[in-house]
């Protein structure tokens, strides 16, 4: 059963579900994202203040609430998607992860002052450091992704990721590596490699998606990128990401369904652009708020020697400053929800075009079970198999 | 009972199926699935998957069909719901207030916990660290740590070594070592700065500047300052203070996870080691005094040379001055209220002579 019959699907879309039913009819939206910016702002507000009180406690539960909000404010062919995370599995998760990480730099902590003299030693301590870091980081984003996947639903199936973490982040690894060795150059090499095994081991239920993205495509203009980088001010490199974002997009399948992006540069940079100048003046007010409170209650004539300019303020200078560091960088946070985050999600989903038919009826629920730990927790189990 | 229109999935397929809702005794009874009965999903196994009082169409789960959905966009069912399944419009407020109250107050009892309990196992695990270690870690920031302080007065930091002074000052030095017994090996340098300045490193290294040598009235109050930094170092203050730095700022990093910046970072650990800070001064003061006396010195010039020193600093830019985490003059004077102070002098005139020219070439 294709996917075009009349259902009950969001009255905002009543032509969605028979969007894609032939294949020679012409590309339709896939996706529609109908989330504003007060019911996010409300959110990411709420997440805020509790965060504050709670000394960041909250962020898991803010969060697993934000995500349920996102998830099913977009609509994929007429359906909703939904998010099925738990807090507590965040929140474990993450206290396992932070106890190894812990762990981990603590021994390079007292290594490194142990070996102290000894600069070579030392040189390639933090190499090796740099190395494990960046290791766990591209580990840590394929598990994270796994754990999304696995926890959004479509029509109550879930989507899933196969492949390792060890073998995704040894691939990364040496993709970057290489990047460095070429000073760049193969970075789109690096890309489409990683987007291909992070595509290519997504499923949807039992169903795989696919992707045949090859780097050449990409080659020339990476270089014309980084040749325009100077007389552009950078800007030429956010052309190139848009660009590769279609092209991945394009080379995307899932069964009969291929996907298409009319993103452009100029709507992605008006957003970077409007979020930017709000987070400059909102820093800028609030850093010169604190700098106020600051000039009135310490004696400035020293600051220029002093190396540490905390040393001549009472403790309760310093908890105010810690206390409006706080805000300021939740308020921050929330800005970039509302001015960022969201324009973003809209600007991509509006963009968003699908050709195709797929047959629903062959699409069973996924064997991958979700499992009950966090992000962080399987970062961890997979760490100590190493 | 009115039946109404829904699509259900039913957990296991993609198929979206048309089905028809109604209202019964036991719970939802769901018909024209592919099922040859109908469905009931009980009320009390309901759960909602959005917010169904302000979203439409919107989605139910049942716990005992996981993944299976229903979909329904008529709000005539919420007063059934509001009879049937009240749990699915989210706890009540009272209860979410709770919550959030709980959540607060363990925070509350989390931070408490962090800022008294991490000092103390801060010095626990201080306290494990071998004596070679402290020494290793010492020697990395010894250099750096002269060459700073020597800078804040223009000189080049030199070792001073006229033999004369170095004998009187080995002298005085192994007279404490030995009258305190600490299992640390003290090596004192005289810095040819023109700081008024001493200070202890973990494992037994302590620097002192030529000016502090200028500014000290009798070999008693330099006696006293050797003291007092051999405190620090037998107390493992510096190694106390650097285990509590790492500990706060992964603390603090942890805790506010992608919200803490570095700024939070460092005014918390600079926070938390300044009250434990005052509190080492004192103690370091406490067992100089002690020290003093077990080796026979006049413990006088602990509280002489440090008034001094509160008057000199007055004057003094902040960067300069050794005072800003000391206890007051008051509370140091209290310290040795009533104590008869009978011990020898710390050295000869000569050999005060010979250290206060230890710099000389």
């Amino acid at each position: 059963m294709p996917f075009n019959e009349p259902g009950t699907e969001a009255p905002a879309q009543p032509a969605m579900a028979t969007a894609a039913a032939s294949a020679d009819q012409p590309a339709q939206q896939f996706a529609v994202y109908d989330g504003t910016m007060g019911s996010v702002g409300k959110i990411a507000v709420v997440n805020a203040l509790l965060g504050l009180f709670t000394l960041g406690i909250y962020r898991f539960w803010g969060k697993t609430n934000m995500r349920r909000h996102l998830w099913s404010r977009v609509t994929l062919l007429g359906d909703r998607l939904e998010y099925t995370g738990k807090a507590m599995e965040l929140l474990l998760g993450f206290l396992v992860a932070a106890v190894a990480m812990a762990a981990l730099s603590g021994a390079l902590v007292g290594i490194q002052l142990l070996v102290g003299g000894n600069e070579a030693l030392r040189v390639s301590l933090t190499t090796v450091y740099m190395v494990v870091l960046y290791f766990l980081i591209f580990f840590a984003v394929f598990r994270a992704r796994r754990y999304r996947l696995l926890r959004t639903q479509w029509r109550g199936i879930r989507f899933s990721q196969t492949g390792s973490a060890r073998s995704y982040a040894l691939r990364a690894m040496g993709l970057l590596f290489l990047t460095g060795f070429t000073l760049g150059l193969t970075y789109p090499y690096m890309q489409n490699h990683l987007q291909s095994y992070r595509t290519n081991h997504t499923w949807f239920g039992n169903r795989q998606l696919a992707f045949d993205g090859r780097a050449s495509e990409l080659f020339w203009k990476w270089v014309l990128a980084l040749v325009l980088f100077i007389p552009t001010l950078g800007i030429s490199l956010l052309w190139y990401s848009v660009t590769e974002f279609r092209y991945f997009t394009s080379r995307t399948r899932f069964g009969g369904l291929s996907f298409s992006s009319t993103l452009t540069t100029m709507k992605v940079f008006l957003i970077y652009l409007v979020f930017a100048i709000a987070f400059f003046v909102l820093y800028l007010v609030l850093i010169g708020g604190i700098g106020g409170v600051m000039a009135v209650t310490t004696d400035f004539s020293s600051v220029g020697q002093a190396d540490n300019p905390f040393a001549h303020m009472s403790p309760v200078t310093v908890l105010g400053i810690v206390i409006a560091s706080l805000v300021v960088v939740s308020l921050l946070n929330v800005v970039q929800f509302i001015l960022f985050l969201h324009p973003m999600i809209r600007a991509v989903t509006e963009t968003l075009l699908v050709t195709g038919t797929i047959d629903l009826d062959d699409i069973k629920q996924s064997d991958a079970q979700r499992g009950g730990q966090g992000e962080g927790l399987a970062d961890v189990l997979d760490v100590g198999a190493i | 009972m009115s039946d109404y229109h829904g699509s259900f999935n039913d957990g296991s397929s993609a198929v979206r199926q048309d089905v028809s809702v109604s209202i019964d005794l036991a719970g939802l009874r769901i018909t024209g699935t592919d099922q040859a009965v109908p469905i009931i999903w009980p009320f009390t196994e309901l759960e909602a998957v959005d917010n169904i009082a302000t979203q439409v169409p919107f989605r139910i789960g049942c716990t005992s069909w996981p993944d299976a959905r229903l979909t329904l966009n008529d709000q005539r069912l919420l007063s059934d719901f509001r009879v049937h399944a009240p749990h699915l419009f989210g706890p009540p407020v009272s209860k979410r207030l709770r919550n959030i109250a709980l959540s607060i107050a363990g925070a509350g009892l989390l931070g408490a916990s962090i800022w008294f309990g991490l000092p103390l196992a801060s010095k626990w695990v201080a306290s494990t660290v071998p004596i070679e270690w402290e020494v290793a870690i010492a020697d990395q920031f010894s250099g750096e740590l002269v060459k700073e302080f020597a800078a804040m007065t223009n000189d080049e930091p030199r070792v001073c070594d006229n033999r004369a002074g170095l004998l009187a000052l080995d002298g005085l030095i192994v007279r404490l070592a030995e009258a305190g017994g600490s299992p640390y090996d003290f090596q004192v340098q005289v810095i040819d700065g023109g700081l008024n300045n001493a200070f202890a490193l973990p494992g037994g290294r302590i620097f002192i500047f030529r000016g502090l040598l200028e500014f000290a009235q009798s070999p008693d109050q330099l006696a006293a300052v050797l003291a007092h930094e051999m405190g620090h170092v037998t107390l493992q203050h510096g190694t106390t203070a650097i285990v509590q730095g790492l500990g706060i700022s992964f603390v603090f990093s942890v805790l506010l996870g992608d919200m803490g910046g570095g700024v939070v970072a460092a005014a918390g650990e600079i926070l938390l080691r300044m009250s434990y800070s005052r509190e080492a001064e004192a103690e370091a003061d406490r067992s100089a005094i002690a020290l003093l006396q077990k080796a026979d010195l006049k413990f006088g010039g602990l509280s002489s040379f440090f008034e001094r020193l509160a008057e000199e600093d007055g004057d003094l830019p902040a960067a300069l001055q050794m005072l800003s985490t000391h206890p007051s003059s008051e509370q140091r004077a209290r310290l040795t209220e009533g104590m008869e102070d009978s011990g020898r002098p710390a050295l000869s005139d000569k050999e005060w002579q010979a250290l206060r020219d230890i710099c000389k070439q």
